[in-house]
């Protein structure tokens, strides 16, 4: 329920990295489109398994031992991450002549991509998934931890459905794909150095 | 003098209108100007309005007489450009004694409203609800209306008519004589830029919920106001405003001879393509006279005519969204075949068969019946309204920072002071 009620804000936190990633993959058809929302859903639910599993486990412990600043770092590191792939794989669909992106191509798999994109949005600290820590910190039981985020990673996937229908569009997307792929860069620099490495240093200290 | 005088007549290749249709035109504009600009001030801001007024008249009658829209329109467009800027300086210098904005100001929503925010905060706004910037709700709905019936009535041409940024780089685009850098209606990348950069602004808004063009790249911070200085995040982002001013408004304008700002970064620029649909007015090239020269396409400011392929034999450019309406490939086209044209009416004039019936008949009512279409049909061409509609949304601004501004220079130099104590 409380994934229903407030996954609106997990998309809107992931609305960034989910978009631009998928408009700008050459997608011809509905299976290929479900096949990278499928990976990308995968990996939040991998991640949020994990943090659910972890802060379960920890119990009263997280609360009482963590560092508040651990939160942001868990962030700043994740969306360094997240930053990066996306400035690699903005350069490679833009520039795909040079050097590194030709090697970055040959290793790069939109699949792979998806799930990594996933994995990092997954460990973006947005208020609803907080509220969802909060609940689990009581239990003091790994398990249950990992249950309450899985049940907590449906309810807010249903605000991430819209995006099987990306296909439906693909006879206009040949602009939009073009503009998505220079989105991309632009995004990974803001995630990479902004909310990434300068929030996960300098910004501390402001 | 004879140059003089002949700068005054319609230019070869360029259609002027007929001395009726101007003083027609020139005086409809000339009541609207009078009742915002005149009519309201008093002292030596009456002085300071019958100056813009002037100006505005004169440079509005010399676009209608010869014709060269763009020529004009950038004086009028660098001018609310230049007149903006002091005014509003002087306004916070007098208020706040500073440009720069502290934690008071934002949290009393006393942060001025532009338009450029609108395309930064839509998404997060229609996401929760919240307007993710610190202005009051009486500076964002004013601005919203001004920019929303402007929007309807010239579309994109907002950006080269009304923007009292966009001059800046409009102006920067002519200082040179000739483009250091070359760039043409190729390089479909960097046009498309300014939509990845509104992407980019609106997605990074909504995933962080912050205005993120305002608080990190708007080059214009510099003339306008910014955040306080007093921390390593708040230096990093005004040297980004100096770099990004410098580089998109003064430098690259001046090399390439195209207004990169605004083609390019300027989100709102692109949020205006995308909305600039939905208005009477389009940039027609009349495949008929266009002999495919492509000077039209290689002098667009904002490279908003592509070029088909060679292979395709006569190249006639296309008119994309992006294009301003600045009128520059009208100026330029050797066979006058670009003009402006109503959506629903593609080139045929309103009194056209009137004056057919009219043309096999002689006499004096005839003659005069004559004259009169005709005076008609061009002052209610899509060229004349078009214009009429520019010139009268940029006179709003004028007449409130454009006369203010002069009103401070006659201060200046009657009494020494810009500032009022």
């Amino acid at each position: 329920m409380l994934g229903l009620s407030t996954g609106s804000f997990c998309a809107i936190s992931c609305a960034p990295v989910a978009i631009p990633f998928i408009f700008s993959e050459k997608i011809e058809g509905w299976k290929q489109n479900a096949g990278l929302v499928g990976m990308m859903m995968l990996g939040r639910l991998v991640a949020y398994i994990a943090v659910g599993f972890l802060i379960g486990a920890m119990g009263g412990y997280a609360v009482r031992y963590l560092d508040p600043g651990i939160q942001r770092q868990l962030l700043a590191v994740s969306n360094t991450f997240v930053g990066a792939l996306m400035i690699a794989a903005g350069l490679m669909h833009n520039f795909p002549g040079l050097k590194f992106c030709r090697k970055f191509a040959s290793l790069y798999r939109p699949g792979w991509g998806s799930l990594f994109y996933g994995l990092f949005t997954g460990l973006n600290i947005c208020p609803p998934f907080f509220m969802a820590a909060s609940r689990v910190f009581g239990k003091g039981d790994g398990w249950s931890g990992m249950l309450y985020f899985a049940m907590f990673f449906l309810g807010t996937s249903v605000y991430f459905l819209p995006l099987l229908g990306v296909h439906l569009f693909k006879d206009r997307l040949q602009t939009v794909r073009l503009v998505s792929r220079l989105v991309l860069i632009l995004l990974g620099a803001y995630f990479f150095l902004i909310q990434g490495i300068f929030y996960g240093s300098v910004g501390r200290f402001q | 003098m004879s140059i003089k005088i002949r700068s005054l007549l319609p230019a070869r290749g360029v259609q002027g209108f007929s001395l009726p249709a101007t003083l027609l035109l020139t005086l409809a504009l000339g009541m609207w100007c009078y009742m915002f600009i005149v009519a309201r001030s008093v002292g030596t801001a009456r002085i300071a309005a019958w100056i813009v007024f002037a100006g505005i008249l004169i440079l509005f009658f010399l676009l209608l007489r010869t014709g060269k829209i763009s020529k004009y329109r950038r004086y009028f467009f660098v001018a609310i450009a230049l007149l903006f800027f002091p005014e509003f300086i002087a306004q916070l210098l007098e208020t706040r004694g500073s440009m720069s904005l502290g934690a008071a100001q934002i949290m009393n929503t006393e942060t001025p409203y532009c338009h450029i925010v609108t395309s930064v905060v839509l998404l997060p706004w229609l996401a929760t609800g919240k307007v993710v910037f610190p202005a009051g709700t009486g500076a964002i709905a004013s601005m919203l209306i001004i920019w929303g019936l402007a929007t309807l009535v010239i579309g994109r041409g907002w950006c080269s008519w009304a923007c009292f940024y966009g001059g800046w780089d409009d102006g920067m685009s002519r200082v040179a004589r000739k483009a250091r850098v070359k760039i043409g209606p190729g390089h479909k990348r960097i046009r498309n830029f300014g939509f990845a950069m509104l992407g980019f602004v609106a997605l990074a808004s909504l995933g962080t919920l912050v205005a993120v063009y305002c608080d990190w790249l708007c080059p214009f911070k510099v003339v306008t106001e910014f955040g306080a200085i007093d921390s390593i995040r708040a230096y990093i982002s005004f040297l980004m405003f100096v770099i990004l001013f410098f580089g998109l408004v003064i430098v690259l304008p001046f090399l390439t001879k195209k207004r990169f700002q605004c083609m390019s970064f300027c989100p709102m620029g692109a949020f205006q393509s995308l909305l600039g649909k939905f208005n009477l007015y389009r940039v027609r090239i009349d495949k008929e006279k266009c002999s495919g020269c492509g000077i039209c396409a290689n002098a667009c400011p904002t490279l908003s005519l592509s070029l088909p392929e060679a292979s395709e034999g006569k190249r006639v450019p296309i008119v994309t969204s992006t294009c301003t309406r600045c009128g520059e490939c009208m100026d330029l086209c050797p066979k006058n075949a670009v003009s402006f044209r109503y959506v629903f009416c593609r080139g045929k004039s309103l009194f056209a068969g009137w004056r057919e019936k009219l043309d096999g008949k002689k006499g004096t009512t005839a003659a005069v019946l004559r004259g009169i279409t005709g005076t008609l049909d061009e002052i209610l061409s899509a060229k004349a309204l078009f214009v009429y509609s520019g010139f009268f949304i940029g006179m709003v601004f004028l007449s409130s920072y454009g006369t203010a501004t002069v009103n401070r220079l006659i201060r200046l130099v009657l009494h020494g002071s810009f500032l009022v104590k």
